[in-house]
């Protein structure tokens, strides 16, 4: 029969023995055995759930059976049983700040600069994580690093690594606070854990590249406030903002409420093109224009309104008539066109340009108490000319001017047409790519108008088929 | 206020065996030392003598200046050695290097075995040796008998 062997604070239990025969094939079979031969011993070896306590450990002739099949070990004839404590502890003596460090040394393996660089270059970089402030990340960091402030690492690492497998490289300034990050790092189950030598300081006298990323200025953060707390923009979307340029076709009705609107969200840099002057009439709705403007260029007065509500803006001016000869030039270099314009021939030129230039669109137009806005965007949805393949006849097509319009209606469908711009400008949200949004002012709803894209499309259809992926699928790259 | 101490047996530690264990925890400063006491505990009231200690390596290698660690398969095979000189693992000790010999909470969460596990703690700064017994959430400390040589 084997043999158990049980150590002194465990004789008590099984009437002073400390040695019992047991039978039994197995471990598990054996430990049962014993339990039932000395019931007291069962609180002992085993936790309330019934697993055996944490600090149990058994022994088949000197060999732990964790070495064998754990409790699922055979047991023969002659085998001993030993049961034993697991014993650890500590002083709790207050660590040093030098005597911890001295262990992580010892510890955490290290990467030197120039091994790092070799590991970025292959198919399968490690994860680099920048554990330094949000401050010393901003004048420079290693090109495809992560950061991730070593106050939030704990809280943040493992949305951003689920894979405990997935080799990381830690790195900061020196190479000192990233010794505790990769410590703590492998506290959290991360198995290949290094620490880069010497940091970004050691990674900058290898003479080896930093990235600096575009930042906001303390005015900038102050002023896009609202913005920042917006996960969906924050400041990588504002800085997105500000990189971007708009062309707005038109200073008029949709135009103007439009522009302030992107002016004050940030856009960086507004083209717009008009060859008009003010007119009294145009004030009713047209709100970028003052009393004082009246008779000046509609490009100047918006300009100046514009720059007086954010005077960071870059203003473009074209105060000429869109044309088929000067189109292709003053939309390039945009990222998005707002078309504001009031009649068919602007807005065909309009679309057979953005669809050469693969610009999106949005369109708004307006007529008396309705008014609609919609993206078109060759190579992700249908064109204008999907739409509307030809001009209706002039009498079924009024114009503003011929029609009028309740002033307030552009500033409605105008705004609207910035929300859209700015939900492409962002890469967020669904455009309204092959939709159209109707506004009924007099009955107070709005409903929405799908199309398709015309696949014999003479204006997009070429360039949908350069882009069939992207095609009818709504999200803009 | 912790409970009352349980009631037991005598505990005498065998002449030489306190020196022994100081100059262990001298030597292995500022590194914790830890090992077994071998003895005797014949049961039925009789003393538990504790007639020597082996020292062990201390297996935690992240922080030996502050933890430490008896790796099981070391005290497998020291219970066996112990057996064949008809003698017993009766208890066990560790050092405190620059702390008192005192048990810390680590100690009490990780150390303390079952309840009546006998456990020395050396403080080799102060030339400072205790004896505990341990309990389920704090260990009660014990006055060897003067065994007489």
């Amino acid at each position: 029969m084997p043999q158990f062997l049980l150590p002194i604070p465990l004789r008590k239990y099984a009437d002073g023995h400390g040695e019992i025969a047991i039978g039994g094939a197995s471990v598990r079979h054996a430990l049962a055995q014993l339990v039932h031969r000395c019931p007291l011993l069962e609180d002992q070896l085993f936790d309330t759930r019934g697993e055996l306590r944490a600090f149990v450990n058994l022994f088949l002739n000197g060999d732990d059976i964790r070495l064998h099949d754990g409790l699922d070990t055979p047991v023969g004839e002659r085998d001993t049983l030993e049961v034993l404590p697991a014993i650890a502890g500590g002083s709790g003596a207050p660590r040093s700040f030098g005597g911890w460090r001295a262990d992580l040394q010892a510890l955490i393996p290290t990467l030197e600069p120039l091994e790092l660089a070799a590991l970025q270059a292959q198919a399968q970089p490690p994860a680099l994580v920048d554990v330094r402030s949000d401050s010393e990340w901003a004048q420079g960091h290693i090109p495809h690093a992560l950061h991730i402030d070593r106050g939030y690492l704990e809280q943040r690492i493992e949305a951003l690594l689920p894979d405990r497998a997935q080799p990381v490289v830690c790195c900061c300034q020196s190479g000192v606070r990233s010794m505790f990050a990769a410590e703590t790092l492998m506290r959290l189950g991360y198995r290949n854990v290094k620490s880069l030598a010497g940091g970004l300081e050691a990674w900058k006298q290898h003479g080896l590249p930093l990235a600096v990323d575009a930042q906001l200025s303390g005015h900038q953060r102050a002023r896009y406030l609202r913005h920042l707390s917006i996960p969906e923009v924050g400041q990588e979307g504002q800085l997105r903002l500000l990189d971007a340029k708009v062309l707005l076709i038109g200073a008029g009705g949709l135009g103007c409420p439009a522009a302030l609107y992107l002016a004050a969200a940030g856009v960086g840099t507004l083209g717009i093109v008009d060859d008009d002057v003010v007119d009294l009439s145009n004030l009713q709705r047209q709100v970028l224009h003052r009393a004082d403007s009246v008779g000046h260029p509609k490009t100047e007065s918006a300009r100046d309104t514009l720059l007086a509500l954010n005077p960071d803006l870059q203003v473009r001016l074209f105060p000429q008539r869109l044309d088929a000869a000067n189109a292709a030039a003053i939309c390039a270099g945009f990222d998005v066109i707002v078309d504001g314009s009031d009649n068919f021939s602007t807005r065909y030129l309009i679309n057979d340009t953005a669809v050469a230039l693969g610009l999106p669109v949005v369109h708004g137009s307006v007529y008396r108490f309705e008014g609609q806005v919609g993206v078109f965007w060759a190579g992700h949805g249908p064109c204008y000319r999907c739409l509307y393949p030809a001009a209706p006849p002039p009498e079924l097509a009024p114009s503003c001017a011929e029609g009028g319009v309740l002033g307030v209606l552009p500033g409605v469908i105008g705004v609207l047409q910035a929300t859209e711009t700015l939900k492409l400008l962002l890469r967020i949200g669904e455009p309204l790519l092959g939709r159209a949004l109707r506004y009924d002012a007099l009955a107070g709803g709005m409903r929405t108008l799908r199309f398709r894209r015309d696949p014999a499309c003479p204006c997009c259809a070429a360039a949908a088929a350069e882009a069939p992926q992207q095609a009818d699928e709504g999200v803009p790259a | 206020m912790p409970p009352p101490m349980p009631e037991s047996t005598p505990i005498a530690l065998m002449p030489g065996v306190r020196a022994a264990l100081l100059e262990m925890a001298h030597r292995a400063a500022p590194r914790e030392c830890c090992g077994v006491l071998l003895g005797r505990a014949d049961g039925g009231g009789a003393p538990v003598r504790i007639a020597a200690a082996e020292q062990l390596a201390n297996a935690e290698l992240r922080d030996p200046g502050t933890r430490f660690r008896i790796d099981p398969r070391a005290l497998a095979a020291a219970t066996r050695a112990a057996r064949a000189r008809a003698l017993d693992v009766v208890g066990f000790f560790h050092s405190h290097p620059d702390g008192p010999a005192r048990p810390s909470a680590e100690d009490v969460d990780e150390a303390s075995a079952w309840p009546g596990t006998l456990h020395v703690i050396l403080a080799p700064a102060a030339d400072e040796l205790r004896l505990y017994e341990t309990g389920t959430t704090t260990w009660y400390e014990r006055q060897p008998l003067q065994a007489r040589p």
